[in-house]
């Protein structure tokens, strides 16, 4: 009597996992093409290459900057949309929503108008003998811009989840409001914001559209992947490409790791 | 700013094209069935699409001139993918552009590493020549126009490149010809004006074929990048200065590359790429070619690129015209009978 | 010693109250959802503000509106709050929970201990030893080390308790702390925080909506509807003598009914005093015929149709034998049932709204109309009046 449902329930549990394959196997179409078009000798001549890990060295210095920045001046933004506190709350996050909406490669062409070496921006920092064009700085600047809308949202989420009525819990047991931040706030928000850091890592780490404008110097990997193209071809520019997979996916696998665990250690 | 969004909108065909080549594909299924829906009039109508990729100083013109005519004087459609010559080669011959069967380079460097796999002819058709566009709001302006104007030396020029804090922008040497053109252009001037031995070096740096110099800028962004202002000065062709209004100084036929008779004397000037290749100046020029199997829709579209009308269109854009000459062999009959005309 | 007179605005109304709570004694607040209750204690403790008042806790002055202003923040008020959702920080484990304030008090202890103020058996605040001798007490020791996901409702609550009592508050407020806890868990917890509070003299105001857990905690209760505080006395008095229908209606009295001889004078009447048969010595006598009966607890409760009496459209009373079937009369008997007037306010002098004075003995009344229906005292009966 009951092996029918029971049946039914595990055919369609079936169904469901094997749909779910599916769209995890299309969605890793990319990379699992890479791995079946690279050969051995491809990925030892490119890679052994006088010069060919600099952009490696390049995509990972800046992409670290981007994330100390991104953590300096976007938490404390998404924590005031996450608690609500802002005067016209829909216009921030509307803001926010059009710096996400613009593809890279406009955001690329208006940053020159905004920090080229003309503007009150770049004259200022032509005074101290620094540029944002063809710079490291402009290689942070882009990746910057292309990444801190995905952090601003998802830190915002993370905020968001935190119950305020905890936070007033800790005032109330003697904490000022820094205190609380730290106590309670970032330690609860904390899986949410390393999920947030993750993906504006992931964003970072492939920027290209604004890179390509305004920081075509010094290569990051997806410049060196595009410029490999032109100038040998593609199977000398899929190594990098095997690269840059490589050295991005641990920190946001670690984060994700680390952020699991902090949940599963909450539920005891 | 329509040159921009030009741009922008070519770069997103590069992808969008294999999209669209789809559909072309099924409408070519549909035609086939019986279904014929073109418009064309008393055109003879040539079934297909002619799927051209080809020097992103073309863009213009096939874009908005080329492409457009073509498909109302024949019926075939027409699909564009815009890029540096020396890219759409490899990307040709990667097969990463395998419905391109009509190829438009800028010289026939790009054109001979795909032989004999993917064509074995070419036809020689217009020419180009380099200026120098500059800033017409920057801290130089008035020197560049003083130049431009035939009251300061041409020479001059070259002395206030080196000016530094002048910002310079090109293009990446070993991956786009026109980069490499420029730095030949340079040469054929320090040569032609007698001057110092080290002003080539001084204006671009050193190596000379060198990627990394921050004044490379990606062939799609470099027009951008001058016109918002945060460039004084910038390499370009002759067209592309027509075609997005920019200020220039025109250069004397010994240095811009733009006369076939000084083939020799541009020969002088060489750089070697990083892959060890050594290019020298040569006179600018496009060559066109068939890509693979000769469709009627390929065969047309150069046909009619050849054809006083299409060579007509390119004269209005600035190019320089030339007697369309082939070199190679198994030319298809129907564009042999366009050339020496 | 906790007061507090202010006006706190709503969205809908404005929350009009003015209480004192000596150290150690305990102040309900009941009042039907949404009245603003829990808008007072959120701004005894300083999480929102104000629009006029003063509040006084342990002889600082932490809010006042008037010159000069003073608006002590939340985390210096020592206020302590123990909510419904008892809070326990679900990234520490309950030890570091119950250890919380330690670190903040001690840091911050710029502020002076206030006459009053009850620190630990040696002054100390919130040792070690002290939190393992707390978390003993309240049945929590074995759970030190858990982490809070892993606590049942109950334990979470005296968990939470732990926490504010460690913490060394000068007031304890707490905003229906055990809802959702069955009847078993309700009575022993509230118990448990009686006996803590009055260890500690210290003062604490309990908000209920269910009249057992205010009355079970509090020595006075006060009544609160839509922002108004309507009455404040011992919790029995308050249920005894209302003073108006409104606060009947509140308590409970599900029935007025019509008193003879007094146009305007409505007597209430509560379920749980009313005895089966005719006793008009000890009340107001009712006569009607029974219109629906179900059980209730270990009794029964009867809807009894009284003609002439305001109210639902039935008297319901509980009473411990099985009533007849539905349609067959029945005379019960109100047990001194408070008297309104016209009005609404009450006639028997009883507390009053403004003071926690002692009731007056119940005042002779005159005999309801309409029904046979009779009402009065022996010194009336003795002058004749009564029947």
């Amino acid at each position: 009597m009951t092996s029918g449902p029971r049946a039914v329930r595990s055919v369609s549990g079936a169904v469901s996992v094997a749909g779910a394959l599916v769209v995890w196997v299309l969605l890793l179409g990319p990379v699992i093409t890479l791995l079946t078009h690279i050969s051995g000798s491809a990925i030892a001549s490119s890679l052994s290459a006088p010069g060919a890990l600099q952009p490696l060295v390049t995509s990972l210095e800046a992409g670290g900057v981007t994330l100390v920045v991104l953590l300096l001046i976007c938490t404390p933004l998404a924590r005031m949309l996450a608690r609500g506190t802002l005067p016209f709350p829909r216009v921030w996050e509307a803001g926010v929503l059009c710096s996400l909406l613009l593809p890279p490669l406009v955001i690329g062409l208006l940053l020159v108008f905004m920090v080229g070496p003309y503007t009150p921006f770049g004259e200022l920092i032509g005074h101290l003998n620094l540029s944002a064009v063809n710079t490291f700085l402009a290689l942070v600047i882009a990746e910057v811009y292309e990444s801190a809308p995905y952090y601003v949202l998802g830190a915002q989420a993370a905020f968001a989840s935190v119950d305020p009525r905890l936070e007033q819990q800790a005032a109330l047991l003697g904490d000022r409001p820094r205190r609380v931040f730290r106590r309670v706030t970032l330690p609860l928000a904390a899986p949410g914001l390393a999920m947030a850091l993750a993906v504006a890592w992931a964003r970072a780490m492939g920027a290209f559209g604004a890179v390509v404008v305004i920081a075509y110097h010094p290569y990051g990997l997806p410049l060196q992947i595009w410029t490999t193209l032109q100038a040998t071809g593609l199977p000398s520019a899929l190594p990098f490409a095997l690269v840059l997979l490589v050295v991005a996916l641990p920190l946001p696998l670690a984060a994700y790791i680390w952020s699991a665990r902090a949940q599963s250690r909450r539920r005891g | 700013m329509v040159a921009i969004v030009g741009r922008m909108v070519d770069l997103r065909n590069r992808r969008g094209a294999q999209v669209a080549a789809l559909f072309a594909i099924a409408s070519i299924g549909l035609a086939a069935a019986g279904c014929s829906s073109s418009p064309s009039t008393s055109a003879p109508k040539v079934p297909g699409t002619a799927n051209v990729a080809y020097a992103s100083s073309l863009q213009y013109l096939n874009t908005k001139v080329v492409g457009p005519a073509f498909t109302k004087a024949t019926g075939a459609k027409y699909l564009g993918t815009s890029g540096a010559s020396g890219t759409l080669s490899s990307e040709i011959a990667a097969n990463a552009l395998p419905d391109a069967n009509v190829f438009e380079s800028v010289g026939s460097d790009n054109i001979t590493p795909l032989e004999p796999k993917y064509t074995h002819w070419y036809v020689q058709y217009a020419g180009n020549k380099m200026v120098l566009a500059y800033n017409p709001n920057g801290k130089y302006a008035s020197q560049f126009e003083a130049i431009a104007s035939g009251k300061e030396p041409l020479k001059d020029l070259f002395t206030l490149l080196q000016t530094p804090g002048l910002k310079l922008g090109r293009t990446d040497p070993n991956i786009d010809p026109q980069g490499r053109y420029f730095i030949e252009m340079l040469e054929l001037a320090q040569m032609y004006y007698n001057l110092p031995a080290d002003t080539v070096t001084n204006i671009i740096g050193s190596p000379l074929n060198s990627s990394t110099s921050s004044e490379i800028y990606a062939e799609s962004s470099l027009d951008s990048v001058l016109q918002a202002g945060e460039l004084d000065a910038a390499s370009a062709y002759y067209t592309q200065a027509i075609e997005l209004h920019l200020h220039y100084i025109a250069l004397p036929a010994m240095i811009n590359l733009g006369t076939a008779a000084d083939g020799a004397y541009y020969s002088k000037a060489t750089i070697t790429t990083t892959n060890g290749k050594v290019h020298s100046g040569e006179f600018l020029v496009f060559d066109i070619t068939i890509i693979g199997k000769a469709t009627p829709a390929a065969v047309a579209f150069v046909k009619y690129t050849l054809s006083s009308t299409g060579i007509a269109q390119y004269k209005q854009g600035g190019f320089t015209l030339l007697k369309p000459t082939g070199f190679g062999t198994g030319i298809p009959a129907a564009i042999r009978s366009e050339l020496g005309s | 010693m906790l007061r507090a007179d202010v006006e706190v605005d709503r969205r809908d109304f404005t929350v009009r109250a003015a209480v004192e709570v000596a150290p150690g004694e305990r102040l309900a607040l009941f009042g039907p959802s949404g009245a603003g209750k829990t808008t007072l204690l959120e701004a005894i403790a300083g999480l929102v503000a104000p629009r006029a008042g003063t509040i006084e806790l342990a002889g600082r002055v932490l809010t006042r509106t008037s010159s000069p202003r003073v608006a002590v923040p939340a985390w210096q008020r020592r206020v302590g709050l123990l909510r419904q959702d008892p809070g326990l920080f679900p990234h520490l484990s309950v030890k570091a929970n119950l250890a919380y304030a330690r670190s903040s008090r001690t840091r911050t202890g710029a502020t002076a201990d206030g006459p009053g103020h009850s620190g630990g058996p040696d002054g100390t605040r919130g040792t070690v030893s002290e939190l393992a001798e707390l978390a003993a007490a309240l049945g929590i020791g074995n759970l030190l080390g858990a982490m809070p996901a892993r606590l049942s409702g109950g334990q979470q609550h005296r968990a939470a308790l732990a926490r504010l009592l460690l913490a060394h508050c000068d007031a304890l407020l707490l905003d229906e702390p055990y809802s959702g806890l069955d009847v078993a868990l309700r009575r022993t917890l509230t118990a448990l925080v009686v006996r803590l509070v009055t260890e500690r003299g210290v003062p604490s105001i309990l908000v209920a909506h269910e009249l057992a857990d205010a009355q079970a905690f509090a020595t006075r209760m006060a009544v609160i509807d839509r922002g108004e505080l309507l009455q404040l006395g011992p919790p029995d008095q308050v249920v005894l003598r209302p003073a108006s229908v409104r606060v009947a209606e509140l308590v409970g009295y599900l029935g007025f009914a019509a008193v003879a001889d007094q146009p305007g004078v409505v007597a209430g009447i509560h379920p749980d005093r009313v005895v089966a048969g005719r006793a008009p010595d000890r009340g107001l006598v009712l006569e009607g015929s029974i219109a629906a009966s179900r059980p209730a607890g270990a009794g029964w409760e009867v809807d009894l149709a009284v003609p002439g009496v305001r109210g639902p459209s039935a008297v319901t009373c509980r009473l411990p034998d099985q009533p007849g079937s539905s349609g067959s009369p029945l005379a019960v008997t109100a047990l001194g049932p408070p008297l309104f007037g016209a009005d609404g306010t009450a006639l028997t002098a009883g507390p009053s709204a403004a003071t926690g004075a002692a009731p007056a003995a119940p005042a002779p009344a005159p005999v309801a109309g309409g029904v046979a229906a009779t009402y009065g005292t022996r010194e009336a009966r003795a002058e004749g009046t009564g029947r």
